[in-house]
């Protein structure tokens, strides 16, 4: 009862999957939930530092404003600028004062390095302070490499008109500034540059050298004055929390052990369904096949029955006759006409064939165990034979090696007789009986053939039934009691027809049949 | 032909009555045997029963029993066993005797003839028993 071997049933598969792909859902949908929810987070923190910078740039701002106003008060005179300046202006800024003239801007004063009086301050610081005014300016940002310059302009109203102030300032975006000093930059990777897209010569501040940021960044905008810088931003550990980054992964192992788990369950209470379901066939199998069995024998054990009763009612109506018989011979002696011992031969044959169904009767009712010793299994076909000579017409051809077996002499002689007559009686217009014998996996296997016309489909059903017969005088215990013997001797018995016609009986016996065999 | 019901024990003093005592409750049967066994010179007495024969044999001493096994009143293994003393048996009988009665009635039956017999297996056993002839 052993099927399928390792391969799951479908049910098995099907759960498993079900389960399977609902936990790749939950995987997917946590997971979207916790990167969503790690985008928010990044996009706060990234605010809040945009913010920060904000604030921080804004406070660059106040002495700037402290600047101009002494630049009001002393109405641009470049030597209060050059002495105010120098508080203003610490290495590595520089601090200008410039006029604007008909052709652009004009430096007046100058504090630092960079800048010349009477020259113009440069295309891009020019733009810068054409914009300048009440709020910080910011001017043009450039990063080389190493060094980042910037700077920052004011003009009217906090400058007499026509004049405006710009401080330009150099660090190094990577130093530990305040800026990147505050709270919000503790969890990020981030970067402030003077453009929307980060461009490296527009880096103004970084707190990691691993630039671009590649991954999942969010941006904010940094006000400073009139203009905005933009803040780039990566998380440097997941922001919503490690066991809400983990949840995932925990809910997609959880959940594949538990559709291994579910589908092992599954596939053992299949298999112990399957399991029980074929036991419960095989049982019904042998129910069946017990029940027929047990129908057969009660058929058999009431035929054997009537049988009895038959074979034993006409025992004495035979023995009288029979004497009877041999009175009216004796009665008439030499007087006896032709006629009349025509017509005493026929009831002297009548009664002794009805003599013959009552002892097959008994045989068939009153079968004995099987008394087992060797025989000689060529010398049984040769008294057989001998007793049972084959009508004119047919012949007899035997191929039989010599071969022992232990059986019932007697039963074993009834067997093969009841066969050869039977093999006879098929061949009524002559033909040719082969007996043969052979050895195989411990059996001597014998087989009676005949040249008759076969039998068909229906007879060999029923062919070892008792009382079956085909023959218009036949008793149809031949074969029956035929049957009987070979099952107690623990062999069998089949007919089919030959290739060539006819009949094929084989009788298969036990080399060794033991005492137990025999009796089953 | 004397009935009479069985009631065990010995034998009194009896002389032999006639060669062969056929016990068989069919008629027909009986009176064949009967007459195959006349014409070889035996002579027979009949009984119908088990009892009638127990009665005869009580009184009467033969060659041998011809008995049959069931028969009314009482049956053949019984009739034996009720006889301390008995002539040979020849048992002759539409039913087997079982083993198990085999072993029972012991040498007490000489022969069992199951029917239906040829006369000549009748007076085959008949003669056996009794020598070649009928005894005078």
């Amino acid at each position: 009862m052993t099927r399928g071997g390792w391969r799951p049933s479908p049910l098995t598969v099907a759960v498993t999957l079900v389960v399977a792909a609902a936990t790749v859902l939950g995987f997917v949908l946590t997971s979207r939930s916790v990167t969503s929810q790690n985008q928010a987070l990044l996009k706060s923190d990234t605010t809040q530092a945009a913010e920060y910078v904000s604030s921080i740039v804004s406070t660059v701002g106040a002495p700037l404003q402290a600047l101009a106003s002494s630049v009001t008060l002393t109405n641009g005179s470049p030597a209060d600028f050059d002495a105010q300046a120098k508080q203003v202006a610490q290495t590595p800024a520089s601090v200008i004062l410039a006029r604007k003239t008909s052709t652009g801007f004009v430096v007046t004063a100058v504090v630092g390095k960079g800048f010349v009086v009477g020259r113009s301050p440069g295309p891009a610081v020019v733009r810068t302070l054409e914009k300048a005014g009440t709020d910080l300016t910011p001017g043009p940002v450039h990063y080389d490499g190493k060094t980042t310059t910037l700077g920052f302009a004011l003009g009217p109203p906090l400058v007499p008109a026509g004049m405006a102030i710009f401080e330009q300032l150099e660090l190094s975006p990577f130093l530990a500034i305040t800026a990147t000093q505050g709270a919000p930059f503790h969890v990020l990777r981030a970067a402030v540059y003077a453009s929307e897209s980060p461009t490296t010569d527009q880096l103004i501040l970084a707190n990691t050298h691993s630039l671009p940021l590649v991954g999942l960044t969010a941006e904010a905008s940094v006000t400073v004055g009139a203009t905005k810088w933009w803040i780039v931003a990566l998380a440097r550990s997941p922001l919503a929390g490690g066991f809400a980054n983990a949840a995932p992964f925990i809910i997609l192992g959880v959940g594949l052990l538990l559709a291994l788990a579910i589908g092992t369950t599954v596939e053992a209470l299949v298999r112990r369904q399957r399991y029980a379901t074929d036991l419960v066939a095989v049982r019904t199998a042998e129910l069946d096949a017990s029940h027929a069995a047990l129908v057969r024998s009660e058929r058999l054990s009431a035929l054997g029955e009537m049988a009895s009763t038959i074979g034993h009612e006409l025992r004495n109506p035979l023995a009288a006759v029979i004497n009877a018989h041999f009175m009216v011979r004796h009665t008439l002696g030499s007087t006896i006409t032709p006629d009349v011992d025509r017509l005493l031969r026929m009831a002297e044959r009548q009664t002794t064939r009805a003599s013959t169904l009552a002892d097959n009767l008994t045989a068939f009712v009153r079968q004995r165990e099987p008394d087992l010793v060797p025989i000689d299994l060529g010398v049984v076909v040769h008294e057989v034979l001998e007793t049972t000579p084959p009508p004119p017409g047919i012949e007899v051809t035997v191929d039989v090696p010599p071969l022992t077996l232990r059986a019932d002499c007697d039963q074993f002689t009834q067997v093969l007789a009841n066969l050869v007559v039977n093999g006879f009686q098929a061949m009524p217009e002559g033909g040719t009986l082969r007996i043969e014998a052979s050895r195989r996996d411990g059996h001597v296997v014998l087989t009676v053939a005949d040249s008759g016309i076969g039998v068909d489909a229906t007879t060999l059903e029923r062919v070892f039934d008792p009382f079956f017969t085909t023959k218009a005088s036949g008793t149809g215990l031949g074969l029956a009691i035929v049957s009987r013997i070979v099952e107690a001797h623990g062999g069998d018995v089949s007919l089919c027809n030959g290739s060539a016609g006819g009949a094929v009986v084989t009788v298969r016996l036990p080399v060794e049949t033991s005492p137990e065999m025999a009796r089953r | 032909m004397t009935g009479g019901h069985p009631e065990g024990g010995s034998l009194p003093a009896r002389t032999r009555h006639a060669d062969v005592l056929i016990v068989d409750d069919e008629a027909d049967v009986r009176q064949s045997v009967c007459d195959v066994l006349q014409t070889s010179g035996f002579s027979v007495v009949e009984a119908e029963d088990g009892a009638v024969a127990f009665g005869l044999l009580r009184e009467n001493l033969y060659g041998l029993v011809l008995l049959d096994i069931r028969m009314p009143k009482l049956n053949g293994v019984a009739l034996i066993e009720a006889l301390t003393e008995m002539p040979p048996v020849v048992v002759h009988s539409a039913f087997m005797v079982s083993v198990g009665e085999r072993e029972r009635l012991g040498d007490k039956v000489v022969r069992y003839l199951h029917k239906p017999v040829s006369p000549q297996q009748l007076l085959s056993a008949v003669q056996g028993v009794l020598g070649t002839g009928p005894v005078t």
